[in-house]
């Protein structure tokens, strides 16, 4: 049986992805929020979902965001960020040069 | 120019049997990470696999794991031999895998994905405590993180 996935009423900002990802390697996939994660202990059972992701150093208010627009939506704003990533990466490469 | 969102429209549009898997699912879901390619489970059928070939046809797919990097050319006789296929195109890297870990085969990833609708039609993707099962099983630390981002959400969406 087919499902949807739930969506939300919409808005963006991809400039975060940019940093992090430009900060990582090319074959590593990043997150917007994760330069210096606190790691969670094996002690947050009684914390939510959304509290343990803080308090490992995720900008849960991103993900809030992204829930605002559909899948398309989302899809097409990732591909948007990671093409000027890569023009990124590579302008910063060819300064290297 | 990677074009992720596309290459999916395309499979779409010739008909292939896949789910999307991995990140590009994750991101599908709202997650925030960034990933460069797109992971689909499919049915390794030969007429699939011929599909999906043909859906590929005019953005020159090669498999990106041989040094030669040999242009995709199936047949209904190497197809009966391939388990997965790791491919690079003109709009972005695609991985075809017949199993999910900590999923299982084809069957019962598309048993265990949710339907999305794309300018192309319905398209599946694996389900969020799915995508959380695997991404738990990979276990990798990006995957950690995944799995954070993706347990917010599916928090997130129980509450609403």
């Amino acid at each position: 049986m087919d499902r949807p996935i739930q969506q939300y009423p919409s808005n963006p900002s991809t400039a975060s992805y940019l940093l992090n990802f430009l900060l990582s390697s090319p074959e590593d996939p990043v997150t917007v929020s994760s330069m210096e994660p606190n790691k969670t202990s094996q002690t947050d059972t009684l914390l939510t979902a959304r509290q343990r992701a803080e308090q490992y150093g995720i900008d849960v208010s991103l993900i809030d965001i992204n829930l605002q627009k559909t899948p398309y939506e989302r899809m097409r704003q990732h591909d948007r960020a990671l093409n000027l990533a890569l023009q990124l990466r590579q302008a910063m490469e060819n300064r290297h040069d | 120019m990677i074009n992720l969102a596309n290459l999916i429209e395309k499979l779409l549009k010739h008909d292939v049997d896949f789910v999307i898997v991995g990140g590009f699912a994750a991101v599908a879901h709202g997650a925030t990470t960034l990933t460069q390619d797109v992971d689909i489970c499919c049915d390794f059928s030969t007429d699939n696999l011929l599909r999906l070939n043909h859906a590929l046809a005019d953005i020159h797919p090669v498999h990106r794991m041989t040094p030669q990097r040999l242009p995709l050319a199936l047949t209904p006789e190497t197809c009966r031999s391939l388990s997965n296929l790791y491919l690079d195109t003109d709009m972005g890297q695609l991985d075809c895998l017949n199993s999910v870990m900590g999923v299982g085969h084809y069957d019962q990833v598309r048993r265990s994905s949710c339907q999305i609708t794309l300018p192309g039609g319905p398209c599946q993707v694996l389900d969020l405590d799915a995508l959380i099962e695997s991404k738990k099983a990979m276990n990798r630390p990006r995957d950690l993180e995944a799995v954070l981002q993706l347990e917010t959400i599916r928090d997130r969406i129980k509450r609403h």
